[in-house]
């Protein structure tokens, strides 16, 4: 073996390391991909199960109790409800629908992209869901024949608008922005690492 | 420069010349450990030195100097300081160097006979091997160029009797 052949054998090395660093950062990237692919799956689990949750509490709660009544305020409820429940369903489908379409082989730039449209399109179902549901309430106590404006229902409707109220505020003060923000921080993560 | 620019420039030179301080540890050390503790030393050193780097010489130049200069100097620490985290640290699988030694046969009949040479030939085979001319080797190691010319010739010798000693030994040609 002669001295050129040595300096064959080193380039071939530092082939092989370049190659190896290469595979290196493959692999970190998988590592670092599996945290916000598992965010995002447990995202759409959580939209799935408000998917479901409402028919079933359709099914099993208000359908076997709600006593149908041929007068103008039950007709009047179950519209308002009807509608109401419609409304907040389909924007729930379509959030669904939104979160199934991300796909964390696409470029940073794309998962970006979307993980706003996500976070913008999260919040716009909260605030509509939030808002919606007081009609919502009007009309399930319509249906039910409760009285709104009495003296009997001052303190379960104060309590009903207490708890949205406290809701409201944890939703839009912690919730939603704390899960979106460790998302963003493990894609900034992702983004350093190409750079 | 901002603290962040610094920072960020830093980690693309490393990125874009990490093969310099790989190599220069495999030369010096004879282990995997060793190894990773090496270029952790080596890349806080150049963290250090890069504040005052201006730019005179080429940033390949720089990174010889300062990761030949660490790795003369290196001794086995029985605790390892961590500059940056390995792969194992991640509980992936990582390939290569970082994990075991995984070169060839050739490449290891090199870098057995490249160990028995003594610490400054070490560092003016390894720039050698490289491509590096001897005037680049001379401005990196310090030494004169006439110097370096001598102790290549010598080194040439000195390894070509290593090379044939040891390929028997493996049974290369």
């Amino acid at each position: 073996m002669d001295l050129n052949e040595l300096q064959t054998i080193w380039q071939q090395y530092d082939t092989d390391l370049k190659e190896n660093t290469r595979i290196n950062k493959e692999i970190l990237k998988q590592v670092l991909l599996a945290k916000p692919e598992k965010r995002m799956s447990r995202e759409k689990i959580k939209a799935g199960i408000n998917l479901l949750l409402p028919i079933i509490l359709v099914l099993l709660v208000l359908i076997p109790n709600v006593q149908v009544r041929a007068t103008i305020e039950f007709y009047s409820g179950a519209l308002l409800f009807g509608i109401v429940s419609s409304t907040i369903y389909y924007w729930s489908v379509k959030y669904y629908l939104l979160i199934g379409k991300m796909d964390f082989s696409e470029s940073l730039t794309s998962i970006k992209k979307k993980v706003k449209q996500i976070k913008k399109y999260k919040i716009k179902l909260k605030k509509v869901s939030y808002i919606l549901m007081i009609p919502g309430i009007v009309g399930i106590f319509l249906m039910g024949g409760f009285p709104l404006f009495s003296t009997s229902s001052v303190f379960p409707v104060t309590l009903i608008v207490l708890v949205m109220l406290f809701s409201v505020y944890l939703t839009f003060r912690y919730s939603v922005g704390e899960h979106f923000r460790k998302l963003n921080q493990e894609i900034e993560a992702l983004e350093k690492l190409e750079k | 420069m901002t603290d962040e620019a610094h920072k960020e420039q830093f980690l693309k030179i490393m990125e874009e010349n990490i093969r310099i301080v790989q190599k220069i540890a495999g030369v010096y050390t004879r282990n995997a450990h060793d190894r990773e503790d090496l270029i952790n030393d080596i890349t806080l050193e150049l963290w250090k030195s890069f504040r005052n780097f201006r730019g005179n010489s080429k940033v390949s130049t720089w990174m010889y100097r300062v990761a030949l200069n660490t790795a003369m100097n290196y001794q086995r620490k029985k605790t390892r300081d961590k500059v940056f985290f390995s792969l194992n640290d991640l509980k992936a699988e990582p390939v290569g160097w970082l994990s075991e030694d995984n070169h060839s046969e050739k490449t290891a009949l090199l870098n057995r006979c490249i160990e028995e040479l003594d610490k400054l030939n070490k560092a003016i085979t390894l720039l050698y091997l490289d491509g590096n001319s001897y005037e680049e080797i001379s401005v990196i190691t310090g030494i004169s160029k006439t110097n370096v010319g001598t102790r290549m010739s010598r080194i040439k010798e000195q390894l070509k009797n290593l090379v044939n000693q040891k390929s028997k030994n493996y049974g290369f040609k």
